[in-house]
């Protein structure tokens, strides 16, 4: 049966109908198309006619003539629509011309460049000319290195290498830092956040060596649709940028199902659960050998999911690999390995995290289905342009879970498919990323007395800050760089803390074997002893984790049931920057939070069932975050209308209610902030709401949140108020056995006071 | 933004550092130098650092004549191992022999702004030195310097296209039986040489801060020092290693000889190699060196003398598995008699069998292998006789 056939089937199964909320067929479109320039060098154009390729989308054409311009400019369009060409015929042409001209590609995953790569090769080989492309990651080796430092055209690498690699070894790529004429940057949507601060940073580091070995490169950047793409790229270039957004590719036509889980139990608004759905939905797939992607939320997903669907297609001789996992921890070769698999057509099913969500090109997916929303429109958008990304028929199924979000999207298909997608805000100046950052670049070049890093006007003042610390040396209008170490090592561009921990499987005492890696932030909700930890489907213990060396050994095991941590949080308020008070009499604070955190136990659940079968004990240091948050402190003349149990349940109410509410407002990810609450705060003693960035330093939410604050509780009290649950459900104010009887009315009672 | 310097100083809770010395500048930018002569009668004599001699430890070309007026012996000093655009030589010392002796000139900066300064003064001096030693300065002083010279704009630095590094050849050598090769070592173990009081490596670049931060000099004296001796042990231990290479009978360790034989054999340097392990054989690594020497012959293509090699090496020891099975690759590859390589696969398995082996993965592995090859020569044999 092919998709058609299929979807015309799911259409009349009335089981599978009753679910879908929301069908939407979204139709083709057509492709607008322009001639090969006339300025482009004629071997390139031969090469893209034997290719079938005669004429360029119109984005494609565009971009040519921008470059040639010299223009820096973002192209923004969707998946599957010929973006790289964008970038390589105006690098390659440019090379063409001048051989010692030189490029930068910065991809924010391995797997990402490699693709890409790949596609390079082909065309330059096409082209019979020595263009050397080489990949520069964390798998390269070291005689490859040497090669390419000294004679790579084109360096493929991603922003931690950058970061910790090329820019402090400088010296080492003068060629390269002499002669670059284009940095391009693809899927720049991706750095968002503390990831995105970190890359503008980096990229004020790169364009400084520039400087001084006297190059001024151009920026070709690439986005997914978001609501700013140039403010993004403004923001992490420095510098203004052009917009190419007139999409000339074709799309097929596109299927969009919300299948919203059925209610198992009213009363506690329980669904359900989004796993089982999702096997459900995808053994019939399986079944009729569409090539699907499922996109699960964690890797402890991936791996239970891949498990139900490699059990499905075990055939006779114990073969399993039509199914395969396919997440970060994995290591190169076995990720390679997926990657030709789908190509070929080996592999009918792929379960992922988001790593995919990426542009890999892997051509013949037919179908997804998306395990829960991914959390933003523009992701959501992203994953599901993984299947049909020829002109053919796609079909994606996006299953709620019963997350607040979750349900909030599923029962409003309008705002999803109206709302324009998220903004990717970056905070380069953050206090802590540009303090190591300037450090970075005092290492790799003194800075003059007068100099500007970027546009930080008071740079000056960053590096005196230094030299009190004895970590620069003042001296004769410089700074020097006065320490041992190399400071990039211990800054991480992706998360607060530095290393990562390596995975060792100790199954067998006389062969150790690394079998993965993990960032430090996930470590403790994952590898605590005694987690089970899942494997490409194999099931392992956690024997020993020993924080000091950055190693968790492990050893398979065969049990029944999986584990799940929980997190504890505590707060202390450091220092106010902003204060106002409601009419309502409640006061409202910017300001700067330790936020705590420490993971003391763990759940057992049954494997199929998931019921909970037992706890354990987890004994890990905690950790500290600094950041900004914003909060409601409510006043003695409303509280004192409430018991003590009660105003725990409303706060709490409201909480679960901002936590649904804040990401739609602020244009984020659910996991991009926090709201908790306390009954008594410390300090003034009151009942208290707390939003807070869940980043060191903050990514400036909570000060959106601060402005837009009645705005977000006008919005959570229209939730609770039409929510058709009693007294409380996952959706709203959060279950009943969490709020207790009054918390929803209580919530709602509070909510209105706040915005009297 | 007047609060930033506070809010800054507000990170990190960590008590205050003392606060650098108020920089008492330096107008003159004139680096630290110094020069020391040692008596030619401290190192070996110069007559073994012959062409073939040089050419079999570094394995690069040298130049048909050198002379010991040709080499510049070179080592730095620098504020990191990271080797980063950061990191920097502060102090820089090389050593070279003349009629009235081993000078060592040394170089240190005061302070960052000379850096330039003296290098130009090194690359002045690198300038008239065809040949460059140092001690693992091919991975680690020479790419810094080429950086510090790129940091400063510095195009063209003349730096030796000869270059001997120390480290490799004597990792080869003395690796064996001495396991630690640092210099520090390999001059106590080697030359004798005694260090009082000298300053550990590691607390180099912390001694340095330190003088900028407080401005006492002393404390660099022992830096000084350290660096001095460090060219002098290097320039001994150059011509220490070409007298053993081309007089390999003086060596005592058997150790020694046999490492520097497979140093030998792995340059291509047949005859010398052959030397070696006969010296070793002698000298108490027989099996190890008859094997290696039934090795090379049999690769020369001399079945005969290599057959005699393992085979004295049986007489020696019965329970040699590596003989057994040398022979029987022999006998089934090179001489053709099947029904001996068969009863030498036979007696290696026999010998692996025994119950005081204890099973690790490596035998495990070699019982495998020979498995294989008995299985092997059990079908080519059946299929002889039919």
């Amino acid at each position: 049966m092919n998709v058609d056939q299929l979807i015309g089937r799911l259409k009349t199964d009335q089981s599978f109908m009753e679910c879908v909320t929301e069908w939407r067929t979204l139709p083709a479109t057509e492709g607008h198309y322009l001639p090969l320039p006339e300025n482009m060098d004629e071997r390139l154009k031969q090469v893209l006619r034997s290719r079938g390729i005669h004429t360029l989308y119109t984005h494609q054409a565009e971009c040519y003539q921008l470059a040639q311009a010299k223009k820096d400019f973002v192209v923004v369009t969707p998946t599957a629509s010929g973006k790289t060409l964008c970038y390589n015929l105006p690098v390659v042409s440019t090379i063409l011309e001048n051989e010692d001209a030189r490029a930068l590609y910065l991809f924010p995953t391995k797997a990402l460049s490699a693709d890409q790569v790949s596609g390079l090769y082909e065309m330059i080989e096409a082209l019979g000319v020595n263009i050397k492309t080489y990949t520069y990651d964390g798998d390269t080796q070291g005689a490859a290195r040497k090669a390419i430092r000294q004679a790579g055209h084109i360096v493929v690498t991603n922003p931690d290498m950058l970061h910790a690699n090329i820019l402090p070894h400088h010296t080492k790529w003068v060629k390269l830092f002499e002669n670059l004429k284009y940095i391009v940057i693809d899927e720049i949507h991706t750095y968002r956040g503390v990831f995105g601060s970190h890359l503008a940073n980096v990229l004020r580091r790169l364009l400084r060596l520039c400087a001084f070995y006297g190059s001024h490169p151009q920026f070709i950047l690439c986005s997914a649709t978001i609501a700013n793409p140039v403010e993004l790229a403004q923001q992490l270039t420095g510098r203004p940028i052009e917009a190419v957004t007139n999409n000339g590719a074709p799309t097929g036509e596109r299927h969009f199902v919300f299948y919203n889980p059925p209610v198992v139990n009213r009363q506690l608004g329980i669904r359900r659960g989004v796993v089982n759905e999702v096997k459900r939905i995808g053994e019939n797939l399986l079944r009729n050998e569409i090539p699907t992607i499922v996109f699960a939320k964690s890797r402890l997903q991936v791996e239970v999911i891949t498990r139900h669907f490699k059990e499905c297609v075990r055939n006779a001789y114990g073969f399993t690999d039509r199914v395969r996992g396919y997440r970060g921890g994995y290591l190169p070769s076995e990720r390679r390995d997926i990657e030709r698999g789908l190509r070929d057509g080996h592999v009918d099913m792929v379960v992922s995290t988001n790593a995919l969500e990426l542009g890999i090109d892997i051509g013949s997916l037919t179908a997804c289905i998306l395990c829960g929303y991914p959390g933003t429109i523009a992701s959501t958008w992203q994953q599901a342009g993984r299947a049909g990304r020829r002109k053919d028929t796609a079909l994606t199924i996006m299953v709620a879970s019963s997350a607040p979000l979750d349900q909030y999207i599923i029962q409003n298909p309008d705002y999803f498919f109206q709302a324009s997608p998220e903004n990717a805000l970056v905070q380069p100046n953050n206090l802590y990323i540009l303090l190591s950052h300037i450090k970075c670049s005092a290492y790799e070049l003194p800075f003059d007395e007068n100099e500007q890093f970027g546009d930080v006007t008071d740079t000056s003042q960053f590096l005196e800050y230094l030299s009190e610390n004895n970590i620069l040396r003042h001296l004769d209008g410089k700074y020097y760089w006065m320490e041992e170490e190399l400071p990039s090592g211990e800054i991480s561009l992706r998360s607060a803390k530095t290393e990562n921990f390596v995975i060792i499987d100790i199954t067998n005492p006389a062969h150790h074997r690394v079998i993965g890696e993990m960032d430090r932030y996930t470590v403790p909700m994952l590898l605590h002893e005694n987690a089970i930890y899942m494997h490409d489907a194999r099931m392992y213990q956690v024997e020993q984790l020993d924080m000091d060396t950055c190693k968790a050994y492990i050893k398979a095991v065969d049990t029944d049931y999986y584990t799940d941590a929980d997190l504890n949080v505590s707060l202390h308020i450091l220092d106010d920057l902003e204060e106002k008070q409601l009419p309502c009499g409640a006061g409202l604070t910017l300001g700067e939070l330790r936020v705590s955190t420490i993971v003391k136990m763990f759940k057992k659940f049954k494997l199929d069932t998931h019921e909970t079968v037992g706890f354990g004990e987890v004994r890990l240091p905690q950790t500290d975050l600094h950041t900004v948050g914003m909060w409601w402190t409510m006043p003695d003349s409303i509280s004192q209308r409430y018991s003590n149990d009660d105003i725990q349940g409303a706060l709490l109410g409201i909480a679960n209610l901002l936590s649904i509410v804040s990401p739609l407002y602020l244009m984020c990810a659910p996991r991009d902030i926090n709201v908790v609450y306390q009954v008594k705060a410390p300090i003034t003693d009151k009942p208290t709401i707390f939003l807070y960035d869940a980043y060191p330093g903050g990514i400036g939410l909570s000060e959106k949140a601060y402005q837009m604050q009645e705005l977000l509780l006008e919005h959570a009290l229209q939730i609770a108020v039409g929510c058709s649950c009693e007294f409380g459900c996952p959706s709203c104010v959060g279950p009943l056995i969490e709020v207790g009887e009054q918390g929803k009315a209580d919530a709602i009672a509070l909510l209105k006071e706040l915005l009297n | 933004m007047a609060n930033l310097l506070n809010k800054l100083r507000m990170l990190d809770a960590a008590p205050k550092k003392t606060p650098s010395k108020p920089v008492d500048t330096k107008k003159d930018f004139a680096c630290y130098r110094s020069q020391s002569l040692f008596p030619l009668s401290l190192f070996t004599n110069h007559c073994h650092a012959r062409q073939d001699i040089l050419q079999a430890i570094f394995g690069c070309p040298f130049p048909a004549e050198v002379h010991p007026e040709d080499i510049l012996f070179l080592d730095t000093e620098t504020t990191g191992l990271s080797g980063g655009a950061g990191t920097i030589a502060f102090q820089i010392g090389a050593g070279y022999f003349t009629a009235s002796g081993f000078v060592v000139e040394q170089f240190l900066i005061h302070d960052y702004p000379e850096e330039a300064e003296m290098l130009r003064l090194v690359d002045g001096l690198m300038q008239r030195f065809p040949i460059l030693c140092t001690f693992n300065g091919r991975t680690f002083d020479i790419p810094l310097l080429k950086s510090r010279f790129q940091m400063n704009r510095i195009s063209n630095a003349h730096i030796p296209n000869i270059h001997a590094d120390v480290l490799y050849p004597a990792r080869r050598i003395w690796k064996l039986r001495l396991k630690n090769c640092r210099l520090s070592n390999l001059e106590e173990q080697l030359l004798h040489v005694q260090r009082d009081d000298d300053l550990p490596g590691a607390l180099v670049p912390q001694t340095y801060f330190q003088y900028l931060k407080d401005g006492n000099f002393d404390p660099l004296l022992k830096i000084l020092e350290h660096n001095k001796q460090d060219i002098v042990s290097l320039a001994q231990l150059f011509y220490f290693m070409c007298r053993q290479v081309d007089k390999p009978e003086e060596i005592e360790a058997a150790e020694d000889l046999f490492s520097l034989a497979r140093s030998m054999e792995k340059t291509g340097e047949k005859s010398k190699a052959m030397k070696c392990y006969h010296l070793s054989a002698a000298s108490g690594m027989a099996a190890e060196a008859c094997l290696a020497m039934a090795r090379i012959e049999k690769r020369e293509g001399n079945c005969d003398a290599a057959v005699k090699l393992y085979q004295s090496m049986l007489l020696q020891d019965k329970k040699s598995v590596a003989a057994c099975e040398g022979l029987a690759k022999l006998y089934e590859h090179q001489l053709k008699d099947l029904p001996k390589a068969v009863s030498y696969t036979r007696q290696a398995l026999l010998l692996l069998s025994e119950p005081a082996l204890f099973k690790n993965e490596t035998v495990q592995e070699q019982q495998k292998a020979l498995q294989y090859r008995y299985a092997r020569l059990r079908r080519k044999l059946s299929k002889q006789t039919t």
